[in-house]
């Protein structure tokens, strides 16, 4: 039997899970070398909703590294298939709103998960225009217009 | 500019939380995170989007400015302007690039420029990247207006030693001429080097920069020669990786690499195998394929070996790379320690490229590992058991694969794993024709040995019924 780790949300849930998928996140493993994980560990500033993705996330990136592992003798290896496969999951994955997906960053920084991290950065802002940016994130423009055609001007070549 | 956000990564954690908590309603709560996570997010963006978010706000305007990696690339813009107008628009996009380039702030890990712009900018962005940017991986690519696939021919002059910088590791160049070597003097900080879709007036030219590049482990050459007459020496101590694509005549080819790893022969044409001397002990084959009858074949030399995650993964990218257009075909050597998982790994790698070709010829090496397996008992370090390895029937390398011959060396009969090898590619469809096993070179005693395990495989219910299998 893997030892268990026990998450609690900000919400107060309780969410139990193997201590390899709580590896996963940096943070969590200086606490459990540190030997302070009894009694559960209080996520305050994560709620239910991200906590599960949190924990679907590193299930599955454990998962799949148990799987290269398994398969690095032979036995049904899918070598650079199954990379395929992990990164249309992590595409997946990332799908969901952008609250959500801040949420996940946010959570992926503090626990510090830095696949998740990685993956959630790179979505945040990809392929979106300057204008939806501002509409997403309520970003306030605070240049005059002479300001904003100056800046244009200077960096022409980006806004082709 | 002053970021009333900066406060924040200095402030309590618990603040910090109650702050990013429940983000995203209606305030600006992107702008309240700290500067490093903010500068994480743009960096992943292309260089071109993440210089536009300077219109955000006025927080956003030095954010972009930090990341690791910049792009100049002018093929965007140039793809969708006609062709007479090239030469104006690119002198635009260069003086605009420039004024771009020279806000970067910090040091760079990689820096790309895809250009046609004057040769002074050029060298200009060059210096900027390696002396003040301390860039790490240097790529320029040449464009050209016609979808020619292999002439470089625009010619530049680049400056003596200016590829030389101490923190300058890996350079790639592609489409240009290069009449001179002297850009490429004192180069011994290059550890990669990738000339493609390069045209070369002489063969010295390439020897010469070949030879100035001392610490190179990869070179990658995909290279025109006006003129193929003279000898080419590759001669790099450290050379551990190397692929050629030379498609016109080239009269003599020597390499004498002692670390030599994986030969990649992409395209050569040779007059005889006498014209290509190989000199690499980890490589040493004895079947050239590429130059055998006359007939210019593909083929890939390949020492396998446990390899740091990096470094398998940039080989394995490498061979990857554009095969012509084409899927990959031709032949394979390799020497391998078939009991090593992680090696067993590797080969099956290599053995997939071959997705839509049968394989012609495939040359096995068997490595015997004794003393390491002595040491580590039935165990590797990673947990698993070598002695399974061959135990199931699962088709190796999968079911589809297909091999015209194999020739087997070094084959140790008594090996329950070398047998478990290949009595499975035999009984499976793998081979198609022939299965030769070496045995000439043996001992009386050894071969007598060797050939009674051969006698086993002859037995075995062959997968393809036309498959011989012979000693010789």
């Amino acid at each position: 039997m893997s030892k268990k780790i026990i998450f609690e949300s900000s919400e107060g849930e309780s969410f139990e899970v193997d201590e390899a998928v709580a590896l996963e996140c940096q943070t969590i493993k200086n606490m459990i070398e540190d030997d302070c994980t009894d009694g559960g560990i209080p996520l305050a500033n994560v709620n239910s909703a991200t906590l599960t993705k949190v924990i679907d996330y590193c299930k599955k990136h454990v998962e799949a590294a148990a799987a290269a592992e398994a398969n690095a003798g032979d036995k049904d290896i899918y070598g650079a298939n199954k990379d395929i496969e992990l990164k249309t999951w992590d595409e997946e994955f990332v799908k969901v709103d952008q609250p959500l997906l801040f949420d996940l960053m946010l959570a992926a920084n503090f626990l510090i998960i830095p696949g998740l991290l990685d993956l959630t950065c790179k979505t945040m802002m990809r392929g979106k225009t300057v204008l939806q940016i501002r509409e997403i994130f309520h970003i306030k423009k605070d240049y005059t217009d002479a300001e904003e055609a100056e800046v244009r001007k200077e960096n022409a070549w980006a806004f082709e | 500019m002053k970021r009333h956000s900066s406060s924040l990564s200095s402030s309590s954690p618990d603040a910090k939380i109650r702050k990013l908590h429940h983000p995203i309603i209606d305030d600006d709560c992107i702008s309240e995170l700290p500067d490093d996570l903010l500068r994480m997010i743009l960096s992943k963006l292309p260089t071109e989007e993440a210089v536009m978010t300077i219109l955000l706000s006025s927080l956003w305007m030095d954010l972009w400015k930090w990341r690791p990696h910049f792009v100049l690339d002018m093929k965007r813009i140039l793809d969708k302007t006609p062709t007479k107008l090239w030469y104006k628009v690119s002198d635009q996009l260069a003086s605009s690039m420039d004024k771009t380039f020279r806000q970067h702030r910090g040091d760079l890990e990689s820096c790309t420029i895809t250009s046609r712009c004057n040769d002074v900018t050029l060298q200009n962005w060059i210096r900027r990247a390696t002396r003040v940017k301390h860039t790490k991986d240097l790529i320029l690519n040449y464009i050209h207006g016609h979808k020619r696939r292999y002439r470089g021919t625009h010619m530049v002059d680049f400056l003596p030693e200016i590829f030389s910088h101490p923190s300058l590791t890996s350079l790639s160049l592609s489409g240009y001429t290069l009449e001179r070597r002297r850009a490429f003097i004192n180069c011994g900080n290059l550890k990669t080097l990738k000339l493609l879709n390069m045209f070369l007036f002489r063969v010295s030219t390439l020897r010469h920069v070949l030879a100035a590049c001392s610490s190179l482990e990869v070179i990658v050459l995909e290279i025109f020669f006006v003129s193929g007459l003279g000898v080419l020496k590759i001669g790099n101590k450290n050379l551990k990786f190397l692929q050629v694509t030379f498609p016109d005549y080239v009269e003599r080819i020597e390499v004498n690499a002692p670390c030599l790893d994986v030969l990649d022969i992409r395209d050569i044409k040779c007059e005889s195998k006498n014209n290509f001397i190989l000199t690499a002990p980890n490589i040493q084959f004895d079947r050239n394929y590429w130059v055998s009858r006359c007939v210019y074949r593909p083929h890939i030399s390949y020492n396998v070996s446990e390899l740091v995650q990096e470094t398998k993964h940039t080989w394995y990218e490498l061979l990857m790379s554009d095969f012509h257009g084409m899927p990959r075909h031709g032949t394979l050597s390799v020497s391998i320690d078939i009991t090593n998982p992680k090696e067993v790994k590797i080969l099956k790698e290599l053995l997939l490229m071959w997705t839509t070709y049968k394989m012609i010829e495939l040359e096995i090496l068997f490595k015997t590992n004794n003393a390491s397996r002595e040491e580590e008992g039935d165990c590797f370090s990673d947990g698993i058991a070598h002695g399974k390895l061959w135990e199931d029937a699962a088709p190796f390398p999968n079911a589809e694969f297909r091999v015209y011959k194999v020739w087997m060396y070094n084959f140790d009969g008594s090996s329950k794993e070398e047998f478990a090898f290949a009595s499975r590619i035999v009984m499976q469809k793998t081979v198609m024709m022939k299965m030769m096993i070496e045995t000439s070179s043996y001992p009386p005693m050894k071969k007598l040995e060797v050939e009674a395990a051969v006698a086993k495989l002859m037995e075995l219910p062959k997968g393809n019924e036309d498959l011989s299998i012979e000693c010789f």
